[in-house]
């Protein structure tokens, strides 16, 4: 019947996987963001090795290093390519530290809010009915607040710190997450395979975990992408304002609010450079998540 | 007949189109009245047995109740009216485990399988959530379920999205099959496919019928399919039975008018050229479904009785016909 079937698994090429690949190398922008984004996860996790300074020990700075533009060299010899502080602190060094913080937060808060948004949006779309709208319902209240405002009094009230400043990002944007899985689970539901399924006699808990989740993921991804980016950059807005991680752990929001009263007097370079690293690190994740919705809408896809 | 493994006894199943809130305040404002609900009876006062072992067609135009009937009986949906009993057991009270005796074959494969989901994976999901055969034994199990359904085992490591249509659907009959069913509904299950590949997925369908003792329900809207593979063939109008026999004699012979339009409107293999008699008007809005016999504005027979009161359901002979007019 099949004689001519090579007795192998399928190449990589015709996986699932395989096809994305290849689809997501086709267009250079998307390729451009990944390595951007990849250089952004590698500075990050490994800034202590990379940083020409720990910029938070205090004994390696030299306040005669102190307002240095971009490309001097400080009393050591050394040279500060992106200039220093009133301190003296590395500006290119408080900046991959600096990543470190707003990545680990950025991430952390969007995973989090990804698995919180996955139950309950797929409760909502399983189970239905009373269930499907109260929980919706609480979802739409929480879309109807502006992200900032929520996360703002939840600080206030929570005070400062890494782990209540991802609270408040995770209760921000869990609800997003609710509310596509929401959508996408229903369509998903509604197909014979899941039918199939129930012929089969299988457990809620197996047609959820093992069928519904599984095919609801891929769009998803492209959310968590964007998530992690607007995770980011709110985290920096917190921290430009004032109310967001401990001076302890500097994010690049805060060294750009640093560097903020500064511009004035002409140290352009405290503010700027984290200020591009961020916008960096930014564009690189909307990129990849932008070509990823692309590639994984079948409508958008090529052939 | 021996003991019936199923039995359907006037079954029905409607389906409310719920007023949206808008639709019902508008409603309320303007009339003062709450809008009428608009129900559609599916299935309407259904009964039939089914011996084990025996194939029954069922057999009608789209719409017309086929494969609502096919998810009542697996559970997929609820009847509001009658009752299902197999082996003497009514189905609703029936534990999960007794009813994996029922299986399905779905029209679309493609559409019935998880995209996400390695083929050979899904065949075996559910003889292992159930225990069918003893771990250690899956394997074999699984050898012998594919070479039954003539799949190339190189196949169950693909997803469903990378084998032919043909395969993908003796892959929706394994999963099936893996549980050790006594009784498959087929949904039409060779509408999606290729006429050249339809007649293979039929021939194995009998072959595992007669291997296995299977019985089976076989929706269908191809006459001689079901002239082939079943015994006995039921004919649905707008979720009414109006004929069931012998399927042989009813198709030979049909004594409802409904069902002899559809025989001729059936393309057959002749070497004359003929003409294509389709049946007139359209199927009536199952919405508003016309007084009388539901086929009555169709019918060249009709009478003003088909046009006042609906005709139940007699013996004529061996089969049963619901007729005032018999052919």
């Amino acid at each position: 019947m099949s004689g001519n079937i090579p007795v192998t698994k399928p190449p990589f090429s015709q996986t699932p996987m395989g096809e994305l690949v290849s689809d997501f190398t086709a267009n250079p922008f998307a390729v451009l963001g990944f390595f951007g984004l990849l250089a952004v996860i590698i500075c990050a996790i490994f800034a202590p090795y990379i940083a020409p300074q720990n910029p938070y020990d205090l004994m390696t700075l030299d306040f005669m290093d102190g307002n240095l533009p971009p490309g001097s060299t400080g009393g050591m010899g050394q040279v500060f390519m992106l200039g220093t502080d009133d301190q003296g602190r590395d500006v290119w060094s408080s900046i991959l530290y600096g990543l470190r913080t707003s990545l680990a937060v950025g991430a952390a808060s969007a995973f989090i809010a990804f698995g919180i948004g996955c139950i309950v949006g797929l409760i909502a779309a399983y189970a239905g009915g009373l269930t499907d709208t109260l929980i919706m319902r609480l979802v739409e209240l929480q879309l109807s607040f502006p992200a900032i405002l929520i996360a703002m009094i939840l600080v206030a009230v929570l005070g400062q710190g890494t782990d209540k400043i991802i609270l408040a990002l995770v209760a921000v944007q869990w609800a997003y997450y609710a509310r596509t899985i929401r959508g996408l689970a229903l369509v998903e539901k509604g197909r014979e395979y899941i039918e199939a399924t129930h012929v089969l006699g299988f457990s809620h808990f197996r047609i959820v975990l093992r069928h519904l989740l599984p095919n609801c993921i891929p769009p998803l991804i492209v959310i968590v992408t964007m998530q992690v980016a607007s995770a980011i950059a709110l985290e920096a807005t917190l921290s430009f304002l004032g109310i967001g991680l401990p001076l302890t752990e500097p994010s690049l929001g805060q060294q750009i609010a640093n560097g903020y009263g500064y511009m004035q007097a002409g140290r352009y370079w405290l503010s700027i450079f984290p200020g591009v690293a961020l916008l960096f690190t930014i564009v690189s994740l909307n990129l990849v998540g932008d070509h990823l919705r692309d590639i994984l809408n079948p409508k958008t896809r090529r052939q | 007949m021996t003991a019936p493994l199923l039995s359907v006894r006037n079954l029905g199943r409607k389906f409310v189109q719920k007023p949206s809130a808008v639709a019902v305040a508008a409603s309320l404002l303007t009339t003062g009245k709450r809008p009428v609900q608009k129900a559609v009876r599916a299935v309407n006062d259904i009964s039939f047995d089914l011996g084990p072992g025996e194939a029954l067609g069922l057999v009608g135009e789209s719409g017309c109740g086929k494969s609502t009937v096919a998810r009542l009986i697996t559970g997929l949906i609820t009847p509001d009216q009658g009752a299902i009993t197999y082996k003497g057991e009514t189905l609703a009270a029936m534990a999960r485990k007794d009813r994996l005796k029922i299986q399905m074959v779905f029209q679309d494969p493609l559409g019935s399988l998880d995209p996400r989901m390695r083929l050979g994976d899904q065949i075996a999901e559910g003889v292992r959530v159930h225990n069918i055969v003893p771990a250690a034994e899956l394997k074999d199990y699984l050898a012998g379920i594919f070479a039954d359904c003539g799949i190339d085992p190189v196949l169950a490591q693909r997803y469903p999205h990378q084998v032919s249509g043909g395969q993908r659907q003796r892959f929706g009959i394994a999963r099936a099959l893996a549980m050790k069913p006594d009784l498959v509904i087929c949904d039409e299950p060779v509408a999606a496919l290729d006429v050249s590949i339809q007649a293979q997925v039929i021939n194995l369908l009998a072959r595992l019928r007669r291997e296995r003792g299977l019985s089976y329900i076989f929706i269908s809207h191809d006459l001689n399919v079901v002239r082939h593979l079943c015994d006995r063939v039921a004919v649905m109008y707008l979720g009414k039975l109006i004929e069931i026999g012998d399927a042989a004699e009813v198709l030979s012979d049909p004594r409802h008018p409904y069902t002899s339009a559809l025989g001729d409107a059936a393309p057959r293999v002749t070497l004359d050229a003929q003409e294509f008699r389709a049946i007139k008007g359209e199927i009536p809005s199952p919405l508003n479904p016309p007084k009388g016999c539901f086929f009555n504005p169709r019918c060249s027979l009709a009478t003003d009785l088909c046009r006042s009161e609906a005709p139940e359901l007699r013996d004529l002979g061996a089969r049963k016909v619901a007729c005032h007019t018999p052919l």
